[in-house]
This record gives C-alpha cells, sequence and structure tokens, in this order.
C-alpha cells in the first residue's frame, strides 16, 4: 500500500493547495501557449530572399563630352537561384531631406546605348552569384548643367514563382543610389542656406533648449552640411556649441541636420548627446534670453544666422501661486471638516 | 747505525713540512675551485615585447614632391627592408635624406612596393635612394638562475650591435643587429636589497665590447652582497633584468619573410675583478608580425524570409507558412481573421542608413484580375480590397485599429521584434492590438511608402510585416492574389 496516493488535493493544507494550483495552471497554459514569432521566426533562414548591393550611394560628377563607367556589384547571398531585373529610375529627397522617394520613372537622359541594352535585360542570379552592372554615362558636349538623383533598383524574384490559391506574392528589391552631376566645372557649387530653426520662443527654465535646423540647398550640387549652431546666453557666452553632422544635402533640397555626437564640450556634463535631427542643451537651470546661431562653412557661404528662445521659470512661478491656494484650501476644508464635527 | 739514522731523521724532518705545504696547498686550490667553479646560468630567457624588426629601406625611383604614394625599392638585398609587407598600419616612417627625415605616418600598404601615407612627401623627401624607415622598439626581459654565489658581482647582457659606435647608436635601425637609440635605454635590475644581492642603477654602453668578431652593446646590473647559488632572476621577490627601449634590427641579408632572423644574447656572471664566471647564451627572433588584411566596401544587405504557421507575431498567431516570395493565406475565413507573417532584415554600413518601401501592385483580384480605384466589397465583390479598419480611417499612411471581424479586407501590420530599426507604426502603438495600414496601391497611382528605416549604418535590423486577410460573404469564389514589393535602398 502506498499511503501518499490516498492524499488527495483538498487534504493538503490550504496555502500548499493554492500553489500546487497555479502551479499547474502556470504550467498549463506554458505549454499550450504558441511559440512566440521571435523563438520561432524564420520557417526557413536557407530560402531567404538575401541579396546584397554594393555601392549604396555614389555621387558622381561627370564633364559634358566625357564618359564615365560606374561599376554596381549585386550578390545573391540566399539559397535559390533569383531572376533580377535592373532598373534606374528617379528620386526624391523626402521634405527630412533623410530618406526618398522612389519615382516611376527615369529622367536621365544620358545612358550610354549598351547600358540601356543591359538594362532591357533579366538575368538570373546563382547562390552565392555576383552580377557586375557597369552603367556608362555619357552626357554630350551641350548637356546642361543639373543634378540627378537616381536609384538602380535590382527586382528579384525567384525562378519557380510559387502558384498560390490565394495571397500576394512577394518580390523584394534592393537599389543603389546614384547622384550624378553634370557640369563642365569641378568646383563644388552646392549653397546651402538657413531654412527655419524650430524652436520654442518661451520655455521653462527647467526644461531642455531643443531646436532643429532646416538648411536648403539652393545649389546646383549635392554638398555636405558643415557648420555649427551655438547657444549664446544673455551675456553673449556660448553655452554651447554644436558640430553639424556631414550629411548631405541634395542640389535643390531640404534637409533638417543632425548635430554630430558627441557635442562639443561634453565634458561638461550640462551637455546631453543629442538625438536624431533634434539640438538639445540641457543644464540644471536656464534663465534669461538665449541666442541660436547657425553658421554654414560652404565654399560659398558663410552666415551666421540667429534665433531667440526666453527662458523664465514658468514652473516655479506657478508653484509660487499655486502654493498659497493650495494651503489656503487645505486650512479651509480642515476648518470644515472641524466644524462639522 | 747512528750514521745511517741521523740522515733519515733530517729526510723526515724536511718531508713532513713539504708535505703540510703540499696538503694545505691542494686544500687551498681545491677550495677556491669550489666556490668559482665555472658553470653556465640556468633558466636563462630572454623575451622580446615586440618581436617585429625595424625597417629600414630606400624610396625607388618615380616619387613625387606632394605625393601620398610612395613607392620603395624592391630589389633583393639591396637595403634590409624591400618590402611594404613588412608594415602595419599605425607605424610612423621616416623618410628623406640623412639629418633631415620627414616624418610621415602609414595610411595604406597597397602592393609590395607602395604604401600610402596620410600626409604628402615635402620638398626633399622624394629622391630616389632617400632612406625610408621606421624604427620598432621593444623592451628585452632577462631571466635567469644562478650558478654560484659571487660576492660583490655583476651581471652583464650583451646584444649584438655594429662595429661602428656611431652608427650602432643613430636611432636609425641597422640591418641585422640592434641599435642602441639616441637616447640610452633604461636598465631596470633587480630589486631585492638585502645582504645577498643589493643592486646598483643598472648601466648601458652602446658597442662597448668585441666578443669573437661581433660588437655588442653591453647592459650591467652590479651588485654587493655575498651571492648565491641558484637564485632565480625571474618573477618576485628578486624580478629580472629588463632592457627598454632597444630598436629592432631590421632584417638581415637575404632575410626570408616571415622567417626570425636569429640573435644572440649573451648573458654573463662577473666577479669584483670583472671575470667572467658564467657565461650563457640563448638566441632571441625576429619576426615580422601576421598582417591580416580585410576589405569591407560600401553595401547594403536585404533579407526576406518566412515565418512559420502558429508563431506569435504582432500580438497574432500565424495561421499559414509564408516562404520569402508567398503569403499562401490558402482557404481564407469569412468570418475570422487570417494572419501571416514575414520577418525582414537589412544591414548597411551606409553612414546616412537606409529604407525599406513597400507598394502593391493593385489589391487582391480574383485570378489576378485588376481591382480598379478603391473598390468596397458591395462594388466589386471579385476584389479582396485594402481593409479600412474599425473606423474606417486605415489609409497606406494612416493606422487604425483592425479587430472587427466586420470590417472586411485586407492590411498589414509592423512589429520591430528586437527593438533594433524604426517602423513606420507599431502593431501595438496607442494601446491598440492590431493597428494596421493599407499597402500603397501602385494600380491607383500611389507611390512606396516607407515601412521601416535607420539614419545610421544598421546592423541586422529586423522588423516582422504582418499581413491580415478576411473576406466578406459576398466575395465571389475564386484564388486571389497580387503582389507586393519590398524595395531596399540607402539613404544619404
Amino acid at each position: 500500500m502506498w499511503p501518499s496516493r490516498d492524499i488527495n488535493i483538498q487534504s493538503l493544507p490550504h496555502p500548499l493547495t493554492k500553489l500546487v494550483a497555479i502551479t499547474c495552471l502556470a504550467l498549463s497554459v506554458w505549454l499550450i501557449s504558441p511559440p512566440t514569432a521571435r523563438a520561432q521566426a524564420p520557417s526557413d533562414s536557407d530560402d531567404a530572399y538575401d541579396l546584397s548591393i554594393s555601392p549604396p550611394v555614389t555621387y558622381l560628377q561627370v564633364e559634358p563630352g566625357k564618359t564615365v563607367t560606374h561599376a554596381l556589384t549585386i550578390e545573391n547571398k540566399g539559397q535559390q537561384t533569383l531572376m533580377v531585373s535592373p532598373k534606374i529610375i528617379d528620386f526624391q529627397a523626402s521634405d527630412s531631406g533623410a530618406g526618398l522617394d522612389l519615382q516611376a520613372e527615369n529622367s536621365f537622359p544620358y545612358l550610354a546605348s549598351q547600358t540601356k541594352a543591359v538594362l532591357q535585360e533579366t538575368f538570373a542570379l546563382n547562390p552565392g552569384q555576383k552580377y557586375r552592372l557597369n552603367l556608362v554615362l555619357s552626357p554630350p558636349l551641350e548637356a546642361q548643367e543639373k543634378e540627378y538623383h537616381l536609384t538602380v533598383l535590382f527586382a528579384a524574384a525567384p525562378v519557380d514563382y510559387p502558384r498560390l490559391e490565394a495571397g500576394p506574392r512577394i518580390s523584394g528589391a534592393i537599389g543603389s543610389n546614384l547622384i550624378v552631376f553634370v557640369s563642365p566645372q569641378q568646383t563644388n557649387k552646392g549653397r546651402l542656406k538657413l531654412k527655419e530653426v524650430k524652436a520654442p520662443p518661451l520655455i521653462d527654465s527647467l526644461s531642455a533648449l531643443t531646436f532643429q535646423v532646416l538648411a536648403e540647398n539652393v545649389g546646383s550640387q549635392a554638398t555636405t552640411a558643415s557648420g555649427s549652431a551655438h547657444v549664446l546666453n544673455w551675456q553673449k557666452k556660448t553655452v554651447a556649441e554644436f558640430k553639424f553632422f556631414p550629411d548631405m544635402v541634395l542640389a535643390n533640397s531640404l534637409r533638417s541636420l543632425r548635430p554630430s555626437l558627441p557635442a562639443t564640450g561634453s565634458a561638461n556634463p550640462a551637455f546631453e548627446p543629442s538625438g536624431e535631427s533634434t539640438f538639445r542643451y540641457k543644464p540644471l537651470f536656464l534663465i534669461g534670453p538665449y541666442t541660436i546661431e547657425v553658421t554654414f562653412q560652404s565654399a560659398t557661404t558663410q552666415e551666421p544666422l540667429v534665433f531667440r528662445v526666453l527662458a523664465l521659470p514658468f514652473s516655479l512661478m506657478l508653484i509660487v501661486v499655486l502654493a498659497p491656494v493650495l494651503y489656503f484650501l487645505a486650512m479651509y476644508i480642515t476648518k470644515l471638516t472641524l466644524a462639522s464635527k | 747505525m747512528t750514521s745511517h739514522t741521523a740522515p733519515k731523521t733530517s729526510q723526515k724532518i724536511i718531508l713532513i713540512p713539504l708535505l703540510l705545504v703540499i696538503f694545505f696547498g691542494v686544500a687551498m686550490i681545491t677550495k677556491i675551485n669550489h666556490k668559482y667553479q665555472a658553470a653556465s646560468l640556468t633558466t636563462v630567457s630572454v623575451t622580446s615585447s615586440n618581436p617585429r624588426p625595424s625597417f629600414r629601406g630606400a624610396l625607388a625611383a618615380g616619387n613625387a614632391a606632394l605625393s601620398t604614394q610612395v613607392i620603395i625599392n624592391t630589389t633583393a638585398n639591396a637595403y634590409p627592408s624591400t618590402s611594404s609587407a613588412q608594415l602595419v598600419q599605425g607605424d610612423t616612417l621616416l623618410i628623406g635624406e640623412g639629418g633631415s627625415l620627414g616624418s610621415y605616418p602609414l595610411a595604406s600598404t597597397s602592393s609590395l612596393s607602395t604604401f600610402s601615407i596620410t600626409s604628402a612627401l615635402a620638398a626633399g623627401d622624394a629622391d630616389t635612394g632617400d632612406d625610408v624607415i621606421a624604427t620598432s622598439s621593444a623592451n628585452l626581459t632577462v631571466r635567469f638562475t644562478t650558478a654560484n654565489a659571487i660576492a660583490n658581482g655583476r651581471f652583464r647582457v650583451l646584444v649584438p650591435a655594429l662595429a661602428s659606435d656611431t652608427a650602432s647608436a643613430d636611432g636609425i635601425p641597422d640591418g641585422g643587429f640592434f641599435d642602441f637609440a639616441t637616447t640610452a635605454p633604461t636598465v631596470t635590475c633587480p630589486t631585492p636589497a638585502t645582504t645577498t644581492y643589493d643592486f646598483v642603477t643598472g648601466t648601458a654602453t652602446a658597442s662597448a665590447i668585441t666578443v669573437g668578431a661581433t660588437d655588442y652593446h653591453v647592459f650591467e646590473c652590479a651588485y654587493s652582497g655575498t651571492g648565491a647559488i641558484t637564485t632565480d632572476f625571474d618573477d618576485a621577490p628578486n624580478g629580472p633584468i629588463i632592457i627598454a627601449n632597444l630598436i629592432n634590427p631590421a632584417p638581415k641579408a637575404s632575410h626570408t619573410t616571415g622567417t626570425a632572423d636569429t640573435y644572440g644574447v649573451i648573458i654573463q656572471h662577473l666577479n669584483s675583478s670583472f671575470n667572467t664566471i658564467d657565461n650563457t647564451t640563448v638566441n632571441i627572433g625576429v619576426i615580422e608580425a601576421v598582417k591580416v588584411t580585410a576589405s569591407v566596401p560600401p553595401q547594403i544587405t536585404f533579407q526576406i524570409l518566412g515565418i512559420a504557421s502558429g508563431a506569435t507575431a504582432c500580438g497574432a498567431t500565424t495561421g499559414v507558412t509564408t516562404t520569402p516570395a508567398s503569403v499562401p493565406f490558402g482557404e481564407i475565413s469569412i468570418s475570422a481573421f487570417s494572419n501571416a507573417a514575414q520577418s525582414m532584415n537589412v544591414s548597411t554600413n551606409a553612414v546616412g542608413g537606409f529604407a525599406v518601401t513597400a507598394i502593391e501592385n493593385d489589391q487582391l483580384g480574383r485570378d489576378g484580375a485588376a481591382c480598379a480605384g478603391d473598390p468596397t466589397i458591395s462594388s466589386n465583390t471579385s476584389c479582396i480590397a485594402d481593409a479600412r479598419g474599425n473606423n474606417g480611417t486605415m489609409a497606406n499612411g494612416t493606422s487604425d485599429e483592425w479587430t472587427n471581424t466586420t470590417n472586411k479586407g485586407f492590411a498589414y501590420s509592423l512589429q520591430d521584434p528586437n527593438t533594433t530599426t524604426t517602423e513606420a507604426f507599431a502593431y501595438n502603438e496607442s494601446a491598440r492590438t492590431f493597428s494596421s495600414r493599407q499597402f500603397a496601391d501602385s494600380e491607383a497611382g500611389d507611390s512606396p511608402v516607407s515601412i521601416f528605416s535607420s539614419t545610421g549604418p544598421s546592423d541586422n535590423h529586423n522588423i516582422f510585416v504582418c499581413y491580415r486577410i478576411i473576406a466578406g460573404t459576398t466575395t465571389a469564389a475564386g484564388n486571389y492574389e497580387n503582389y507586393i514589393t519590398y524595395n531596399a535602398t540607402a539613404t544619404f
């Protein structure tokens, strides 16, 4: 006889009963719960589309009357053969300047005939195989000075596209951006201009001074953001300096500039690293007028531009105003409570 | 008899002192020989902190001032160093004529005869035959065990040197010999300060001794004290002898790259009269570092992977297994959602990051037929239109919660499972359960819409794209399909 078999769950002490029940319930839930995607994600990684292209971005200058060959290499890193179709399309820089919107058409008129022929062809790319595409650009002597924003897109699909009962078919495409400047002159014709400084005119003394700098390239060629933003206090003393990250600003495009990290003066704990396109200055306490001075250092411009922000201790003033009110309110409630008793 | 006895007695008188003298003489000699029995120091080792040889070559013809490309003479044995393979990034080169050498940090090596420097060659530093020098300094650590107890002696380390006193200590590497440098190497002697060994500050003298036909730099550690047998000079408490900042030799004549040049270093134990009692020679090797090279091209890599049925993505359980090329929903219900998902990964070293956009060629049409415009279930029963969400506000740029099965159609959501990337929206944004959007519709004239992106170099940024579909009760039976294209491009 096995005495333990005679012990049923009701005979256990009450807390232990609950513990056993909860444990069993948790185990059951864990056992029947579906696996998470993270744990079970790809159904078969060997079956993945896996494409690589090099270089991802290229800036080219071509003189009219001359021919330039630009090589792109695409590699099939997956385990299945893909049919690849190359094409060249325009792109437009997005409003923030960092992203791009692919267009349906190609406005670049100076592709050599052999390149046009290659772009008509679909080719098979076996697993591990690389394909080198030579783009021959040959603007004629009379070509006008202009910057073209192009994407060379390689659309890929498996050789044996599955026949579906229902549902979407998926294809992947990978692109290389090509910024071509057709010009007879070698000098950089980019010209940055401050479009806007986005900052609140009034801020609280306990908050951070944050702002964004929107630059516009009014020149005819892409150029690198170069320069800095200084924050000056009421004594005209620089309390923060942010160098611009050398992002490219395409011709006739806008771009939200980013601070280089870490900000100059980061040894001072009052400075905090800024993220993305927001410049941030956060000392313990801000007070009085602050001036944001933006300077671009391009080949053709050097124009300090200013924007003013006033910092006042609104939150402290609010506390000063509210504290007596709250005090008298509390006293009044206490008095009423005592009176009712 | 007496006449015979007397001579014998006198012989004894002479013989006994003689024997005593011989006895004490032998005893003294024996004692002396026991104290200074010539032997070798034991457990001797000399280790170099940097076994790389120094570089001493010369410019070939074809160099020019203001150039950052440098061509060296590669004629075998014309100079100690005739291959740029001996150089590594970070080396500082001295180039020019003796007495006016310019300093040029090495940028990279491109061939055995050519390397790049980070600043252009100055005028006068680009002449054929000008010196090209990169010193490789090392600390030599000498460890040993004494064989004899020598009172008030000294330890001496001899390192091969050029015969010329001037050239052996000019700071310019010597082919096949150590250079003393213009500032004497420091000699750190063992540290005990006891009655056995109490060392004074070490000394260094350039090319001071000739042993056989070879000159040697001399480094000495003298001590007072009795000395002792089998004292270890390696680690605490005694410590080794350390010779700091000696310039390694440039390769010997007929040096073979990858094969060590060996040099005999002599360690001696001298008595107070500067006589060498113990003497041991050990070889140290000088050999090029193994140069590992790799180039990383600018690139962007894009992966699409299927996700198995039964997985959880975007808070929903997938009902079908997808492949990179298809989302095979199969038979779909008119009363319950069908869910599927794919995983996408992007890696790039482009400084501007990347963006992945999505667009469908059209809405899901029966047997691939067109779904012109933006149809509804009632207006076109042969289309599974893009869904409009619980609140009817869903579009390709506007998310809406979609949990109500009375709202029919097809849409997608996003999940960043590893918090690696910046997605356009998330399935659980605004406390929603399945926030979703329509795909941009090429047939309707839409442009591709960004679904995830990054503003800098990205290492395996990963996202789940979750598809959801439900048919209307009036949807005609048949096979519905469309094409969705994901474009991955670098940004700038």
